[in-house]
């Protein structure tokens, strides 16, 4: 069966980027624009896997990642969190928040589906 | 199967042209399998990681010469046993003195032939 | 061996390379002979760049190149061990010779031999001489090319082993934090096992009995023995994610256990077992010669197990990104080289790309699509994305301006060897970037520039002393980026120009009226007026048939400006500033008289809609207007350009030029912002003072783009004399009254 992924930016460039990668491979893809609007499709949705950016408005994606792991619902959820450059202290800190991976962007198809294998395992292939 | 195709070798020179010109000599004695680094201490990196049965290092470069660089490998065990050939273009008998107490394999003047290089090679780890 | 073509590039390109650091080194050993600081790697940097020259030309067989070069190193590898001394005459010899080196390096490349050149012979007595050696060039080389000195090869002590599946011990001990943060032992061991074979033994040992054990705590460790043919590298990767939330330690079975590790793995399943000798597969093609030895998971990240991390030897503490790189491919190197026309048909075509992306914006407009909905909102992601590509397309051509400084050191030695003076040149802002045609555009009038410095700008070291200067004269050549483009600027500390001189000889030519009005500056821009020369006889130097006017129509050519700028007895700066780019533009779009224009963004500071009571008239047709306490004089575009009907002018767009001279030109209405893509006009028609270039406009009308110096000199107040002089130079003889302070 299909996983399904919640992809949060506020970008939508890279959200249409994300979904259209997302749904060649397979997966059951919902969006959403920033971190408050990710919370609330969080629950709608329940995915098996998160991927969020972390600079957004209204709520940046250490607070989405916060806010979930607040939730019993998604405490273990598989985070996977995109960032622009490979900067250490933004991967710490998005460690420290809770995240469980990271995506280097700029991404292509297969980094972005082997992380997701990475965190949800094999059976994430579509 | 042939030595040729298995053996495994690392070029170490800073310079480019040089370094071309090495890998170009191994290719046209249908060596596949080479690797290369620019300097002394990022071959060193290289080898922890990947070992190679023989490293062709030039003598003349910035930071770690090739002498200091043999003797880098001769002294950890993980590389110890990697055969090693001084590529340089000084006669010089201090240097190829010295790489001999080191432990250097055998010597390359520069400029050789593809041939010269042959022999080299064969010289230490036999026919390829 | 004759080497590839390829090869053959790459040496001369490499050549520019070391001629560039050899040149570094010099300067940084002149500097220490003078009394500078003691910096003993720079004869070993100058040293290692002619050694390496004189390597790859004998690759190639150059072999006037090689015995040159040969010479060169000879005097090098005496002055390095301190065999001859450092003195002033030496290095002089040596920057002679590291011109002469560059030539014969050009020579090569262009496929001739410096041989036969007297001058080479000359200069290599010179360094036979300095070395005390016989005049016997690679003798040494050539001869010692049998000579093994007794050496015996050393046959290689070990078999080659063919490759082999090798047996990995990976101690996990997940934390508390791993199930936290969404992780999943089993889904990382499923990773494992699908790049070998996986064993996996689970120990419970720290776990509490119920009372005190918490459900989100890591109690289980994991011993995991896997069998594969991939390396360390392709493990490490798999534990990316969860580094610093685990203890890890990978180990190879190979290799000893690291001192003071044994805590770690003593449990008996991952007691290091002999190899089986099965999995040896003898003489297979791809060969994996035995692994280092234990290395953290990450070599850049803190320690995951401090115990193994303290005991890694230091190969692999030494190695970061060997982890990452350890896979199998040779690295990728950083740069690639790519044939100037792809990039320049690249530049082509996203400046079509802009274009088009203008019509469409038009189009969308046109038929009234809201930029808040579905296709506005792409749109407007689609012309970030354009103009992204376009900065990074146009930072390929940019390229560092230290070779042409480089060049530019021979050239102030050179002219001062002709002349009989003595000079030095300083340089400044070499890593500055310009796009590459600027800068090859740039050498000819800057040598022109140069030159002129040396011959006319510094006095004989005679003059200078009595005039209390320093016997040897300097000229400093800078370059840095002010208002969004880069300025180039050459000054002597000669004598400044001679202005009675300057005058006497426009008046003797023709070019002036005797009775004319002149300020300094407009005297000093005569110097750029065709048919003007000071030199009274031709100089072998500066002469040579071209004058300032070639040079400042060069230097417009390429979308630049040139100024010049005297103190009496304290020198003379020349300033040339260019555009970044000559492609793209950011600019606004304005309306004058029903003529669409573009003035470029970095000129402008802000727009004004001015009141009645802001403006006022000084004289028939002079205007200012009151900017927050300063008085700004306004410019009629409408006038300037000469343009029919009538201009409603009710907005101001407040410019500043190059000189920090702030006006207001008087426009009709601000249309747009927008990335126009420059089209040279001079190509199609001639110079227009005022105007820089065109632009074609998203619906396919051709706007000018307005060069705000030259269109406020247009308007400025000036004698008819200057105003040819002043016709493209910046307008500094404005009325002080209304020159406002920045």
């Amino acid at each position: 069966m299909s996983l399904t992924i919640l992809a949060i930016d506020d970008s939508r460039t890279i959200r249409e980027m994300l979904n259209a990668a997302l749904s060649a491979a397979g997966f059951s893809v919902h969006l959403a624009v920033d971190g408050e609007d990710g919370l609330d499709k969080l629950s709608q949705t329940a995915p098996d896997v998160v991927i969020t950016d972390i600079n957004m408005p209204r709520l940046d994606g250490f607070g989405f990642i916060e806010g979930a792991r607040a939730r019993d619902e998604s405490r273990a959820v598989p985070i996977l969190v995109l960032t622009t450059e490979s900067a250490a202290d933004l991967k710490a800190r998005a460690r420290d928040a809770g995240a469980t991976g990271w995506i280097v962007k700029p991404f292509d198809e297969m980094r972005l589906i082997s992380a997701i294998h990475r965190v949800a395992g094999m059976r994430a292939a579509g | 199967m042939a030595l040729r195709d298995s053996i495994r070798i690392m070029v170490v020179d800073d310079m480019s042209t040089s370094r071309g010109l090495l890998m170009q000599a191994l290719d046209e004695l249908g060596i596949r399998q080479v690797d290369y680094a620019a300097d002394g201490k990022s071959a060193l990196a290289k080898l922890a990681a990947n070992p190679v049965h023989l490293v062709i290092s030039d003598y003349n470069m910035p930071q770690m010469d090739g002498l200091h660089l043999l003797k880098a490998l001769r002294e950890n065990r993980a590389t110890s046993r990697i055969g090693f050939i001084l590529v340089t273009g000084r006669a010089d008998r201090e240097i190829i003195e010295t790489g001999q107490r080191l432990g250097m394999n055998n010597f390359l003047r520069k400029p050789f032939s593809t041939q010269q290089m042959r022999a080299c090679i064969q010289a230490v780890v036999g026919a390829l | 061996m004759s080497g590839a073509p390829d090869i053959r590039t790459t040496f001369f390109q490499e050549c520019d390379e070391l001629l560039e650091a050899l040149n570094d080194g010099l300067a940084s050993v002149q500097e220490q002979v003078a009394g500078g600081p003691s910096d003993p790697e720079a004869l070993h940097a100058i040293f290692r760049a002619v050694h390496s020259i004189k390597g790859g030309a004998g690759a190639f067989g150059l072999n006037a190149l090689v015995r040159f070069a040969h010479a060169f190193e000879t005097v090098l590898d005496l002055l390095r061990s301190g065999k001859i001394p450092a003195t002033e005459d030496l290095v002089a010899l040596l920057f002679r010779a590291g011109d002469m080196l560059t030539d014969h390096v050009t020579a090569a490349r262009e496929g001739r031999e410096n041989a036969g050149d007297p001058a080479v012979a000359a200069l290599m007595a010179e360094l036979a001489a300095v070395s005390g050696a016989p005049e016997a060039p690679a003798a040494a080389e050539d001869e010692g090319g049998e000579e093994d000195f007794g050496f015996v090869p050393m046959t290689l002590p070990f078999e080659l082993e063919g490759p082999g599946a090798q047996r990995f011990h990976i101690a996990f001990a997940a934390s508390r934090r791993l199930y936290a943060n969404g992780h999943d032992p089993l889904i990382l061991f499923e990773a494992l096992s699908a790049i070998g074979t996986l064993e996996v033994a689970v120990s419970a040992a720290r776990l509490p009995d119920l009372t005190t054990l918490d459900p989100e705590e890591g109690y289980l460790d994991w011993a995991l023995t896997l069998e594969t043919e991939q390396d360390r590298g392709a493990i490490e990767e798999v534990f990316e994610f969860v580094e610093g939330l685990a203890e890890i330690e990978i180990r190879c079975e190979d290799e000893d256990p690291p001192a003071g590790a044994e805590g770690i793995d003593a449990g008996p399943q991952i007691a290091p077992a002999p190899r089986d000798p099965a999995t040896v597969a003898e003489g297979s093609a791809d060969a994996t010669p035995p692994p280092p030895a234990p290395a953290r998971v990450a070599p850049d990240a803190p320690p995951v197990a401090p115990t193994a991390a303290s005991a890694a030897p230091p190969a692999s503490q030494s190695a970061p990104g060997a982890a990452q790189g350890a896979s199998s491919a040779p690295p990728a190197s950083a740069t690639i080289r790519v044939d100037l026309e792809r990039v320049d048909g690249l530049i082509n075509a996203v400046g079509e790309l802009v274009i088009h992306q203008a019509m469409i914006a038009q189009k969308l407009a046109e038929a009234g699509v809201a930029w808040n909905s579905d296709i506005g909102a792409g749109f407007d992601a689609f012309r970030n994305l354009t103009s992204e590509i376009q900065e990074r397309v146009m930072a390929i051509r940019a390229q560092p301006i230290k070779p042409l400084f480089q060049r530019m050191a021979r050239i102030v030695r050179e002219a001062a060897a002709v002349s009989g003076k003595t000079a030095q040149l300083r340089t400044e802002g070499e890593a500055t970037e310009v796009d590459k045609t600027v800068i090859e555009r740039l050498a000819e009038p800057l040598t022109h520039i140069l030159r002129n410095a040396v011959d006319h700008g510094l006095e004989t070291s005679e003059k200078r002393v009595a005039a209390g200067k320093p016997a040897s004269g300097v000229i400093s050549l800078s370059a840095t980026y002010r208002s969004g483009r880069v300025v180039i600027e050459v000054a002597d500390d000669g004598a400044g120009i001679n202005r009675e001189k300057v005058r006497a000889i426009a008046i003797e030519k023709g070019l002036i009226d005797p009775a004319a009005e002149l300020s300094e500056a407009e005297v000093d821009r005569l110097l750029f007026m065709p048919g003007f020369s000071t030199a009274t006889e031709v100089s072998d130097l500066s002469g040579r048939g071209v004058g300032m006017d070639v040079v400042k129509r060069t230097i417009q050519a390429i979308g630049g400006r040139i100024s010049i700028n005297s103190t009496p007895g304290r020198g003379t700066v020349i300033s040339i500033s260019l555009p970044l780019t000559l492609a793209v533009l950011d600019g606004i779009l304005i309306e004058v008289c029903g003529e669409t224009m573009v003035v470029p963004i970095t000129a402008v500071v802000e727009t004004l809609r001015p009141g009645p009571k802001d403006i006022h008239a000084i004289g028939p047709d002079q205007r200012v207007v009151t900017v927050r306490d300063t008085v700004v004089p306004v410019v009629d575009l409408g006038q300037v350009f000469g343009l029919p009907g009538t201009c409603s002018q009710d907005i101001l767009l407040l410019v500043e030029t190059e000189s920090r001279n702030r006006y207001a030109l008087a426009v009709d209405a601000i249309k747009d912002q927008s990335q126009v893509v420059i089209k040279g006009l001079e190509g199609n028609y001639r110079h227009v003072a005022g105007i820089s270039a065109a632009t074609i406009l998203g619906d396919g009308r051709i706007a000018l783009i307005i060069d705000p110096e030259e269109a406020v000199a247009q308007a400025a107040p000036v004698s008819p004399v200057a105003a040819a002089v002043a016709a493209s130079a910046p307008p500094s003889s404005q009325p002080a009254a209304l020159t406002p302070a920045r």
